[in-house]
């Protein structure tokens, strides 16, 4: 569930380049425009008190899971799916990377045995056409439009 | 001399492992997107990378940054170990406070205490508590008043230790 506050934090510098942060909550119901104009108007407040100078701004609205959980398997964290995607734009392709992925999903004959992820297994095919239709993109705003391939990594 | 936003926002997915190790995903959208739109999508994803991964999906967090694009000059001598504490009474009976790293000693007392009539403090505790903000507690509770401000040292992280030292 989303937690009733969303945080702001003002990311300040000082003389000898160390940063801190001034964190606030804030009604997560609002939405990034209106905690961003909050944002803003408190920090012009907070300049004249401080010798640091402000560097960024974040809003975070953060997600927790309302009961424990408890991991499927025992796949360690470091077994990481590596998903490769391509993109319309002249930028760079972008990866995408899942950890603990499940044995069930990688290949276990030809080539690329025991390392390439099953392009055709179900539950591949479904999260990435999640990512390729809902607008996700690589850090510079190109959208994913296609999945090209996904591969073990241990990532320790 | 502007903050700038980031072109995109970020998803950050968080996942434990059996032996209670964590891990994450980063996902990135457009920055203009609705949080509300990314927090469908984000349980869409976590629906998605459940059937993939042995960890547990732990949580998200949804980040929109912005950057300054020509930071200023802080001032000579300022640093960020030293903090104005600002605790603030709620609504519900509890407490909620905000640092305010290298404050100024200007609004100082001797003693280390915050000169709570400085004309820079009213200003920002008015502005918390008087409603102009949406500011609350983290419990979502409503900011009603200060209850104490006080200059404090923290210690120095090992990154915040003079390179040339």
């Amino acid at each position: 569930m989303l937690k009733p506050s969303a945080v702001v934090e003002l990311v300040w510098q000082d003389e000898t380049g160390s940063t801190a942060v001034t964190a606030l909550s804030i009604p997560s119901s609002l939405t990034v425009d209106e905690i961003d104009a909050d944002a803003s108007a408190l920090a012009s407040i907070l300049v004249p008190l401080t010798g640091c100078v402000l560097i960024k701004q974040r809003i975070k609205y953060i997600n927790v899971p309302e009961t424990p959980v408890t991991a499927s398997g025992s796949t360690p964290i470091a077994r990481t799916g590596m998903f490769f995607f391509a993109t319309d734009g002249i930028s760079s392709d972008g990866l995408i990377s899942i950890p603990a992925v499940k044995d069930s999903i990688i290949m276990t004959t030809g080539p690329g045995e025991g390392i390439l992820i099953d392009e055709t297994n179900a539950d591949v095919i479904a999260f990435t056409d999640t990512v390729v239709d809902n607008g996700i993109s690589n850090p510079f705003g190109d959208d994913f439009t296609s999945f090209v391939i996904a591969y073990l990594q241990s990532r320790v | 001399m502007a903050l700038v936003n980031l072109p995109t926002g970020q998803l950050k997915i968080e996942y434990r492992d059996a032996s209670g190790s964590k891990g994450s995903t980063i996902f990135h959208f457009p920055y203009a997107t609705l949080a509300s739109v990314v927090v469908t999508v984000a349980d869409i994803l976590s629906a998605a990378i459940n059937a993939l991964s042995d960890a547990a999906v732990d949580g998200y967090t949804i980040t929109y940054a912005k950057t300054e694009d020509t930071p200023a000059t802080p001032t000579a001598g300022s640093r960020v170990e030293e903090k104005g504490n600002f605790v603030f009474r709620t609504a519900n009976g509890r407490t909620t406070r905000f640092t305010i790293p290298a404050i100024v000693d200007s609004v100082l007392n001797a003693s280390g205490s915050v000169n709570q009539s400085s004309l820079l403090v009213t200003a920002l505790v008015d502005a918390v508590i008087a409603g102009d903000f949406a500011f609350q507690s983290a419990d979502g509770s409503d900011i009603t008043a200060l209850l104490e401000a006080y200059q404090s040292f923290r210690g120095s992280t090992r990154r915040q230790l003079p390179t040339d030292r």
